[in-house]
C-alpha cells in the first residue's frame, strides 16, 4: 500500500505540475509609512530634559516601529510611493516629501532658556578689495534678560569686530551690524561667535561662519552732459580711490569733450564696460543718451546715479526717472541729511525732495528724520537707479564732521556691486552645512541669453578649488536660468559657471558653516499642517499613532498564485520514487 | 676572616671597580655622542644622551663587565663569569671548589689591564665628533650671521613671514637713561628692557646696551647707527627725542628689541588776563583799572608781562606807542604764576579818541622762543561808544551790522516810550539823530559788500524786482531786502514816526540774519566786482575747438590697510597658537619663537605708523607681552593678546574703505 501510495504521489506531482493551476487568494495589505529622523548639528541641542535632539528623536523612532510594525510596513528614509510619511525632527527639511503624502511630525525641538543663539548672518557676496566688511547678525536671547552678550568676528583667528547688547526683555531679538576687518587671501572667511554666557543651556548655536568673495575693481564712468560741480566733486571723489576705475566724459560745450580715464565713452554698443555710470549735467541729456542709460540698465543690469545740480527737467531726464513729484527746497543754512544706519554724512542746504517714489524704492537719505527723500534708488530692469537731489552737498564737503568723499565712494561702490553680471551664480541655502543639499541657480542675463539665443549652454563645476567636479545644471522656468543640486563638501564650497566657448563665466562661493540648519526657517509642524499630518512632541506619539490607525489603512486585494511552479516540489517528488524504489528492493523486486 | 671570605672579597672589590669605570666611560660617551647631536637641536642633544646612556647601562652592568673582560683575557677560560656566578649565588659549589674558583678568578683579574679592556677610545672620538660638530656650527653660524644652532625659520606665515631675517631668541638687555632738557628741571629716568620710552620733547635717551652680539645697531626713526662694544663690554649711544616715534635696537646675533617713544611736547604757557576781561569804553574821566593775569606752565615758567599799544589820532592821522605796564608777581610755585598792576587813564596817557589795546604774555624757559600771549582787549576813550550802552565788546564782523540795527531798534523803542514825555522839538531831533545813525549803518554796510550807494530810485526799482523773484541769488536778495528797509527807516525816522520805523527796522535786521547766514553767498563764483566782457561772448572759432584728456594722477594702493592685515593676521596665528599650548610644551610650531614672533609683529606695528598713538600702544603692549610670554598660561596668554588684537583691528578698519553702501535690490 505504502509503495502504492506513494508512486501515485509521484504521478500526481507531476501530473500537477503539467498542468500548472491557478489560485486566486484574498487580502488585506499592510500600508506602507516611511519613516525619516533628521540629523545635523542642530539635533545635538539640547530638549528641554536635558538629553539631545538626537536622542529624543532616536527613542521616538524605537517607540514607533514597535507600536505600528504589526499594522504599518515601516519603511527607514524618504518613500514617495508610501502611503504616509512620518518625519521626526527639529526643522523644515530641506527635501520635503511630495505634497501627495500625508505627512505626520514628530517635533524634537523645544525652546531652550536660558539661551543666546545666532539666528542669521547677512553678508554681502563680495567686496572690493581694501574694503571692510559689515556683517549684520540676528541674533536671539531667550530668558536672558538683564544680561549682557558680546559678539565677536574673527577672520584668521583674529578678533577683528566685536559689538554688545543688553537683553531688556526675556525673548528678544538683537541685529549687531558690525564692519570686520577681511585677512588673508580672498574669499575671506568670518567665524561669528556669540560668546556664550554662564548660565546658557547650549553653546552649539552660538557659532556661524560666512564667506565673502573679492570683487574685481570697480569700473565707473563718470559722464556729463554739461560741467557740473555737483558731479565733478563726486567724480574727484571716486578717482581717488584706488579701488575704483574711473573714466570721465564732459561735453565742455558741442564737439569739445574732455576725457579721462581708460574708456572714456557714453557705452552705447559695449554696455558691460560699466559697472555704474554716474550722470551730471542732467538738462543737457540728449534721448539718444537717456536710451543708453536706459539700456545700460535694463539689459545690462548696471546702475546709474543721477546728481542732479537743478531741478529735473527734460524729456531725457523724465524719460530716465519716470514720473515722481519733487520740489526744491532752499534751507537757511546747510543740514546733515538723516540716512540709513551707517552711511557716511553729507549736508546740503539745496535739495531736491522726492514723494510718491516707485514701488521698490530705497530711501538712502532723507531731509530730516522724516522728511522727503533725498538720495534713493529704484530698479530699473535688472538694474539700478539713484538720483541725489543734494545738490549742493559738495559745497560742505569739506565741513567737520562731513564725510562727502567716503559717502560717495560707499554709495557707488554699493551701487557698481549691485551691478548684474553675465552669470550670476546663487547658491541657496547661502549657510551651508556639510553634506546639506546645495542649490544652484546660474542666471545667465539677458544680452548673454539673446547673443547665444538656442545656443546658450552653461557648463558647471562644484567642489572645492582643487579637485573640481562637474555638476549637472538644468534649465529653469526662467529664460537663462539654469538650475541643480548637490551635496555640500566638508570643507569649503565654489561654483563656477561658464557659457558659450568661455564667453562669460560667475561664481559662486560658500563657507561650510556646521551650525548652519539651526538658522532661521519654517517648523517642522508647518510639514505635517500642510500635508494633512498631525505634529506632535515625542511624549504624544500615541496621537500620531492615533491619527495613522484612522486615516491610513491597507488595501484588499486579489492575488493569483501558481503553487506548482514553485521548485520545491521536486524534492518530494524525488522522495517519493526513491521510497518506492527503495522499498521494492527491499522486496527483492527490481 | 676565612680564607673564603677573603678571595671573596678581593674579586667583588675588583670587578666592582670595573664596573665603575665601565659607567663612566659609558656616560661620559652619552654626554659626548648627545652633545654631537645638540648641533641640530637641543632637545635632540638630550633625547639622544639619554638614549644611549640606557644603551651604554646594559654593557656596564656587572655582568657585561665579566664578560667583556673574559673577551679581553681568553686565557681566563670563563673563570671570571664562574666566579660572578658564585658570588650571586647562581652556583653553589662546594667550598672547595668555591674557594679554588675565586682565588683563580681574583688573580685573573689583578693581572687583567683594566684601562685596556674597558677603554676610552671610544669616548675620545665622540668627543672629537661632537667638537668638530661645534666648530662647523660656529663656522656657519659666523658666515651667515645665524646664532642659533640648525636652520631657524623664524615665522612661518602672514606678517610674520616678511621678517627676512632670522631672530633670535638670546639676551639682549637695553638700559635707558631718559634726560629731560635741563631748564624742564625733571629728574632723569632709568629703565632696564623699557616696552615704551615716555619724554618730554628735546630729552636725551641713553642707551646701554648687553648683547651677544659682535655688532649692534640702534634704528630711531629711519635712521640707524651700528654701535661698537665699548670697553665694558656694552653698546652705548645717545639720541634726542624730539617727536613720537619709536627706537629700534638689533644686534648682529638676531636679538631686537623695538620700543615705541612717545614724545610730550612742552606745551606754551596759558595766560588770561582775569581783570578786566573785556573791552572798556569810556566817555572820559580818570578811572583807575585794575589788571590782573594769570599764566601756568606744565615745566615753569620764566617771566609774566602786560604789554600794550596805544593808538592815538584821528582820520589817517594815527600813532601807535608800544610798552609794558610793569607786573607786581606772586609765585605760587614755578609753573603758576600771579601779576597785578593799577592803572588810571591818565597814568595810561589816553584822551579822548584814544584806544589802548593790551595783553598779557608769559614765556617759558625752554631755548628759543617760548612765549605765549594772552587774548587782547582794549581800553577805549569815547563819547558816542558809551551813548550807544555801557562798556562793549565789539561783536563778530559777520554780525556787527546786525548788532548795530539790533541796538538802534532799541534806541527806538527807548525813544517812542519816551513820546509822550519829550517835547515834541527835542523829540523830532532824536529821532533824526537816528535816522543818520542808521544811514550810516547803511553805507558801512553796503561799502563793506564791496557794493556802492544807489540812490533810492534804484533800489526802488530793485524792489520790484525782488517782489517778482528775479533775483536768483537769495543771499543778494536779502542784503538788498535789508538796504532797502533800512532806508525806509531812514525815512520814516526823519519824519520823527518812530513806530512805523521799528517794524522796519525789525524787518532789516531778519534780512541781515538771513544774509550772513547763507554761505553761499560768500560762496558765489564771480565777485560783484568782476565784470564779464560780453561783447568777446561768442566770438571765438568753434570749428576750431577740441577737447583734451584729463590725466589722472595714479592712485598708491592702500599699504597701511596691507600692513595692518597682515599685522592682524599675525596675532591670530598667534592667539590660534596661545589656545592650543599646553603646560610644559615647547613654544612655538616648526622652529618659530612666539617670543620673536611677538618682537616682529610690535615692530611691524610701530612701523606701520610711528606717529599713531594706538599703534605705539600696540607695539608696547605686545613688547610687554613678549617679555612675559614664557611666564604665561595659555589662559592668560589669550587673554592679554585678545585686546591688543581688538585695538589693532579698530586701526586697520579706520585704514580700510567703508563698507558698499546697502543700496537696495534688483531681486
Amino acid at each position: 500500500v505504502i509503495e502504492r501510495v506513494l508512486r501515485w504521489s509521484a504521478v500526481a506531482i507531476a501530473v500537477l505540475g503539467a498542468v500548472d493551476p491557478a489560485i486566486t487568494v484574498v487580502g488585506r495589505t499592510r500600508p506602507r509609512v516611511s519613516l525619516m529622523v533628521q540629523s545635523g548639528p542642530s539635533m545635538d541641542l539640547p530638549t528641554a530634559e536635558g538629553e539631545s535632539r538626537d536622542a529624543a528623536a532616536r527613542r521616538a523612532l524605537v517607540v514607533l516601529q514597535r507600536d505600528l510594525e504589526s499594522q504599518f510596513e515601516l519603511v527607514p528614509g524618504s518613500d514617495g510611493a508610501a502611503a504616509a510619511a512620518i518625519v521626526i525632527g527639529d526643522r523644515y527639511p530641506e527635501e520635503p516629501p511630495p505634497v501627495s503624502q500625508p505627512t505626520s511630525t514628530v517635533t524634537v525641538a523645544t525652546p531652550i532658556a536660558p539661551n543666546v543663539r545666532i539666528v542669521d548672518v547677512e553678508a554681502p557676496r563680495a567686496v572690493p578689495s581694501d574694503t571692510a566688511v559689515r556683517l549684520g547678525v540676528q541674533i536671539e536671547g531667550a530668558g536672558v534678560r538683564g544680561l549682557v552678550s558680546t559678539v565677536v568676528v574673527r577672520a584668521a583667528n583674529a578678533e577683528v569686530a566685536r559689538a554688545s547688547h543688553t537683553w531688556a526683555t526675556d525673548r528678544e531679538r538683537w541685529r549687531a551690524v558690525l564692519d570686520a576687518v577681511p585677512i588673508g587671501p580672498a574669499p575671506f572667511v568670518f567665524e561669528i561667535v556669540a560668546e556664550p554666557l554662564p548660565s546658557e543651556r547650549t553653546a552649539a548655536d552660538n557659532r556661524a561662519t560666512v564667506s565673502v568673495a573679492e570683487s574685481p575693481k570697480l569700473r565707473v564712468l563718470a559722464f556729463d552732459a554739461r560741467p557740473s560741480w555737483a558731479s565733478a566733486f563726486v567724480r574727484r571723489a571716486l578717482e581717488s580711490d584706488p579701488r575704483i576705475l574711473v573714466s570721465g566724459l564732459s561735453d565742455v560745450s558741442p564737439r569739445v569733450p574732455v576725457r579721462s580715464g581708460d574708456s572714456p565713452a557714453l557705452p552705447g554698443d559695449r554696455l558691460d564696460a560699466f559697472d555704474a555710470i554716474i550722470v551730471g549735467g542732467l538738462d543737457r541729456l540728449s534721448p539718444a543718451d537717456a536710451k543708453t542709460l536706459g539700456r545700460f540698465m535694463t539689459e545690462r543690469g548696471g546702475s546709474v546715479a543721477l546728481v542732479p545740480d537743478a531741478r529735473l527737467a527734460g524729456a531725457a531726464v523724465r524719460a530716465i526717472v519716470g514720473v515722481v513729484a519733487s520740489r526744491e527746497t532752499l534751507l537757511e543754512r546747510a543740514s546733515p541729511l538723516a540716512g540709513v544706519a551707517g552711511l557716511p554724512r553729507i549736508d546740503a542746504s539745496e535739495l531736491l525732495q522726492f514723494r510718491d517714489l516707485p514701488h521698490r524704492a530705497t530711501v538712502l537719505e532723507r531731509a530730516g528724520a522724516a522728511g522727503d527723500a533725498v538720495v534713493w534708488t529704484t530698479p530699473r530692469g535688472s538694474g539700478l537707479l539713484l538720483v541725489s537731489g543734494a545738490m549742493d552737498a559738495w559745497r560742505y564737503r569739506a565741513e567737520p564732521g562731513v564725510e562727502f568723499d567716503r559717502f560717495w565712494r560707499s554709495t557707488v561702490s554699493g551701487l557698481a556691486l549691485a551691478a548684474r553680471p553675465a552669470v550670476d551664480v546663487e547658491l541657496t541655502p547661502p549657510r551651508i552645512a556639510a553634506g546639506d543639499p546645495v542649490h544652484v541657480l546660474a542666471r545667465v542675463r539677458g544680452m548673454e541669453t539673446d547673443r547665444l539665443g538656442d545656443t546658450l549652454a552653461v557648463s558647471a563645476r562644484a567642489g572645492r578649488i582643487d579637485p573640481v567636479a562637474p555638476l549637472r545644471l538644468w534649465p529653469a522656468a526662467a529664460r537663462g536660468d539654469f538650475e541643480g543640486w548637490f551635496a555640500a563638501p566638508p570643507v569649503s564650497l565654489r561654483v563656477d559657471v561658464t557659457i558659450g566657448d568661455n564667453l562669460a563665466a560667475g561664481s559662486g562661493s560658500a563657507a561650510i558653516d556646521n551650525a548652519a540648519r539651526d538658522a532661521d526657517g519654517p517648523p517642522l509642524s508647518l510639514l505635517a499642517a500642510t500635508r494633512g499630518g498631525v505634529d506632535v512632541t515625542p511624549h504624544a506619539l500615541a496621537a500620531l499613532e492615533r491619527h495613522l490607525r484612522a486615516t491610513v489603512s491597507g488595501q484588499s486585494t486579489k492575488a493569483v498564485r501558481r503553487p506548482m511552479r514553485s521548485v520545491l516540489w521536486v524534492w518530494p517528488f524525488a522522495a517519493c520514487l526513491s521510497a518506492e524504489w527503495w522499498l521494492r528492493r527491499r522486496r527483492g523486486l527490481r | 676572616v676565612s680564607p673564603d671570605s677573603r678571595s671573596d672579597t678581593r674579586f667583588d672589590e675588583l670587578l666592582n671597580r670595573a664596573v665603575r669605570r665601565a659607567r663612566l666611560v659609558g656616560a661620559a660617551e652619552a654626554a659626548a655622542i648627545g652633545a654631537a647631536a645638540a648641533t641640530i637641536s637641543v632637545v635632540a642633544g638630550l633625547l639622544t644622551a639619554l638614549l644611549v646612556a640606557l644603551w651604554r647601562s646594559r654593557r656596564a652592568s656587572r655582568a657585561g663587565v665579566v664578560r667583556k673582560l673574559e673577551r679581553f683575557d681568553p686565557a681566563c677560560r670563563n673563570v671570571l663569569v664562574t666566579a660572578d656566578e658564585i658570588a650571586a649565588g647562581r652556583l653553589s659549589p662546594p667550598p672547595f671548589v668555591r674557594q679554588h674558583v675565586q682565588n683563580e678568578a681574583a688573580v685573573r683579574l689583578e693581572s687583567i689591564d683594566v684601562t685596556r679592556a674597558l677603554s676610552t677610545a671610544a669616548l675620545a672620538g665622540w668627543t672629537g665628533v661632537a667638537a668638530a660638530s661645534w666648530l662647523l656650527v660656529a663656522g656657519v653660524t659666523t658666515w651667515r650671521g645665524s646664532t642659533v644652532p640648525g636652520a631657524f625659520r623664524l615665522l612661518g606665515r602672514g606678517a610674520t613671514a616678511r621678517a627676512a631675517q632670522p631672530i633670535s631668541s638670546h639676551p639682549l638687555h637695553v638700559s635707558v637713561r631718559v634726560e629731560p632738557p635741563t631748564y624742564t628741571a625733571q629728574p632723569p629716568v632709568s629703565m632696564v628692557d623699557p616696552v615704551e620710552l615716555t619724554a618730554i620733547e628735546g630729552s636725551t635717551a641713553r642707551l646701554s646696551i648687553e648683547s651677544d652680539g659682535a655688532r649692534v645697531s640702534v634704528e630711531h626713526d629711519g635712521a640707524t647707527r651700528t654701535l661698537a662694544r665699548g670697553a665694558d663690554g656694552r653698546f652705548a649711544v645717545s639720541t634726542t627725542l624730539t617727536r613720537s616715534g619709536y627706537v629700534l635696537v638689533s644686534a648682529d646675533d638676531g636679538s631686537r628689541r623695538m620700543m615705541p617713544a612717545t614724545v610730550t611736547p612742552d606745551a606754551l604757557p596759558t595766560v588770561r588776563l582775569a581783570t578786566p576781561g573785556r573791552d572798556l569804553v569810556y566817555d572820559g574821566g580818570n578811572p583807575r583799572i585794575e589788571f590782573a593775569a594769570r599764566a601756568t606752565d606744565d615745566f615753569g615758567l620764566e617771566s609774566l608781562a602786560l604789554r600794550f599799544t596805544r593808538v592815538s589820532g584821528s582820520g589817517e592821522q594815527f600813532s601807535f606807542t608800544e610798552g609794558d605796564i610793569p607786573l607786581t608777581i606772586t609765585k605760587t610755585n614755578a609753573r603758576d604764576w600771579h601779576g597785578s598792576a593799577s592803572r588810571s587813564l591818565a597814568d595810561l596817557g589816553l584822551k579822548d579818541g584814544d584806544m589802548l589795546v593790551y595783553h598779557a604774555e608769559a614765556a617759558d624757559a625752554r631755548p628759543g622762543d617760548g612765549r605765549a600771549r594772552s587774548d587782547a582787549f582794549f581800553i577805549e576813550i569815547s563819547r558816542l561808544g558809551v551813548a550807544a550802552g555801557d562798556a562793549f565788546s565789539l561783536p563778530d564782523e559777520e554780525t556787527r551790522y546786525a548788532l548795530s540795527q539790533q541796538m538802534l531798534i532799541v534806541k527806538t523803542e527807548r525813544l517812542n516810550q519816551r513820546r509822550g514825555r519829550l517835547p515834541v522839538q527835542d523829540f523830532a531831533e532824536a529821532s533824526i539823530n537816528l535816522a543818520v545813525e542808521q544811514r550810516m549803518i547803511r553805507a558801512e554796510l553796503v561799502f563793506m559788500l564791496g557794493g556802492e550807494v544807489e540812490n533810492e530810485e534804484t533800489e526802488a526799482e530793485q524792489s520790484t524786482e525782488l517782489q517778482e523773484g528775479r533775483l536768483a541769488n537769495r543771499g543778494q536778495r536779502d542784503l538788498r531786502e535789508a538796504t532797502v528797509a533800512m532806508s525806509r527807516v531812514e525815512k520814516l525816522l526823519t519824519g520823527a514816526n518812530t513806530a512805523d520805523a521799528l517794524p522796519a527796522e525789525h524787518a532789516a535786521v531778519n534780512a541781515l540774519q538771513r544774509a550772513f547766514t547763507r554761505d553761499r553767498y560768500i560762496l558765489r563764483a564771480l565777485a560783484s566786482r568782476s565784470q564779464l566782457d560780453w561783447t568777446r561772448r561768442l566770438t571765438g572759432a568753434a570749428s576750431q575747438a577740441i577737447g583734451w584728456r584729463r590725466q589722472l594722477a595714479d592712485v598708491p594702493a592702500n599699504r597701511r590697510a596691507a600692513a595692518l592685515r597682515s599685522l592682524l593676521e599675525g596675532l591670530g596665528d598667534l592667539a590660534r597658537r596661545a589656545r592650543g599650548h599646553q603646560p610644559g610644551e615647547a613654544d612655538g610650531i616648526d622652529g618659530i619663537d612666539d617670543r620673536a614672533a611677538i618682537g616682529v609683529l610690535a615692530e611691524l606695528a610701530v612701523r606701520v605708523g610711528s606717529e599713531s598713538a594706538v599703534l605705539r600702544q600696540v607695539a608696547a603692549d605686545l613688547q610687554r607681552l613678549a617679555d612675559g610670554w614664557d611666564t604665561l598660561a595659555a589662559a592668560d596668554r589669550t587673554r592679554r593678546l585678545t585686546p591688543i588684537t581688538a585695538i589693532a583691528a579698530l586701526e586697520a578698519r579706520r585704514s580700510l574703505a567703508d563698507p558698499p553702501a546697502d543700496v537696495g535690490s534688483v531681486r
